[in-house]
């Protein structure tokens, strides 16, 4: 018993060493976090003219805009969803396509406006919620 | 009132009675049963009831020690006093009349030593029984509420920082969103609260070992109080003589020679 009156004090040292606070405000490096500060998780790559061929001999010109998801700066890998919003012609939640199956880099295609600054506002999500919004633009 | 009676013939007697040889038996039976029945109206009886009656002793008229219930005396007034063990001595008065028995309650209250006596050993065992019983239970029940305090301390240490850490892990903006404005801010209350009851316990038991370990030393240098009968030093050494003024005391040693 007085072996353990002894250690008390040691204990009481111990126990201030515990951490007890979280700073929440300085968690900030998660780029799904909506309070994320660090690099453009989104970065725009290349934008060029497509033509298609939607059948009957007919073809339509779209305009494909491919930017990139800076997966580095995840702090796990993880899996995830892009919303893209068109702030030129104001339609939401556009459809993206991965470059490739299993590719980082993403394809959006939309009519062509040769010569007018495309503006897209981009959002990582996952079970339908969106983190932190970022915006690209691209000029034909 | 006592009769005497002389038988005829004896020295210093006077004869009661017819002087013929032939009524002189019946005259000496006669005479007898005069005394007899003299004697008998001279004395009544006491019969006592005592509480405490383990122990009642009494000295009658200051000289006679005995515990008999029963007593046969000669009428007038006889000194009594009465004690038992633990008791306060009384003395008292009795009246004899003679042909007549009476009962009598004898109660005795318990002597201030012995009142005293009982609150100091009172006083003793529940010391000791503080000391040996309920000091090391209330110490146990501070040690486990302690090793409960610590654990769970150190419990919400490891929630606080697996929260910390799952916000690498977390990939679900509204996840992360809640961890920050709820769940660590609720973990980091709960490991104040526990860091405090461990304090708190760890006081506690530290205050109750400190004092177990203080009070068995206390007891250990402390005896039991003893009882010392001094009202029957009293009784069994003492009688009390009323003098013209306002009396004496007188010392007696009796040794019972049986």
């Amino acid at each position: 018993m007085k072996r353990f009156l002894i250690l008390l004090p040691f204990l009481v040292l111990l126990s201030s060493c515990f951490k007890d606070t979280v700073d929440t405000a300085s968690l900030t490096n998660n780029p799904f976090d909506r309070d994320f500060n660090g690099e453009q998780v989104f970065v725009f790559e290349e934008t060029f003219l497509e033509t298609v061929n939607i059948g009957g001999g007919t073809n339509v010109l779209y305009q494909v805009i491919v930017f990139r998801v800076r997966e580095e700066l995840f702090l796990s890998p993880t899996d995830y969803g892009i919303r893209l919003d068109d702030l030129q012609n104001g339609q939401d939640a556009q459809p993206v396509t991965p470059v490739s199956a299993g590719s980082s880099r993403y394809r959006y295609r939309r009519e062509p406006l040769p010569g007018t600054s495309i503006c897209l506002r981009l959002r990582l999500t996952n079970s339908q919620s969106a983190a932190r919004a970022e915006t690209i633009c691209a000029t034909l | 009132m006592t009769s005497k009676v002389r038988i005829a013939g004896t020295e210093g007697g006077s004869v009661v009675g017819s002087t013929s040889p032939g009524y002189r038996i019946p005259v000496v039976f006669g005479s007898l049963l005069l005394c007899l029945v003299a004697q008998a109206q001279s004395t009544g009886q006491l019969r006592f009831r005592f509480e405490p009656d383990r122990g009642m002793q009494y000295v009658l008229d200051g000289k006679y020690r005995m515990g008999d219930r029963e007593l046969t005396l000669e009428e007038g007034r006889h000194t009594f006093t009465f004690w038992a063990p633990e008791r306060l001595m009384m003395d008292t008065v009795f009246v004899v009349e003679p042909g007549r028995a009476k009962d009598v309650l004898v109660r005795l209250r318990y002597s201030q030593e012995y009142v005293d006596y009982r609150r100091a050993e009172e006083r003793f065992e529940s010391q000791r029984r503080i000391g040996r019983l309920w000091l090391p239970l209330a110490t146990a029940g501070a040690g486990a509420w302690t090793t409960v305090a610590w654990i769970r301390l150190a419990q919400s240490h490891s929630t606080l920082l697996d929260l910390e850490d799952s916000y690498n892990a977390l990939a679900d903006p509204d996840r992360i969103e809640a961890l920050k404005t709820t769940d660590l801010p609720n973990a980091q209350a709960d490991l104040r609260n526990a860091r405090t009851h461990a304090y708190v316990a760890s006081g506690v038991f530290a205050l109750s070992t400190a004092a177990t370990v203080m009070l068995r030393k206390k007891l250990a240098t402390r005896s039991a109080p003893e009882f010392k009968d001094q009202e029957r030093i009293r009784f069994e050494g003492l009688v009390w003589e009323p003098g013209e003024r306002r009396g004496t005391w007188a010392a007696a040693l009796s040794i019972p020679i049986r």
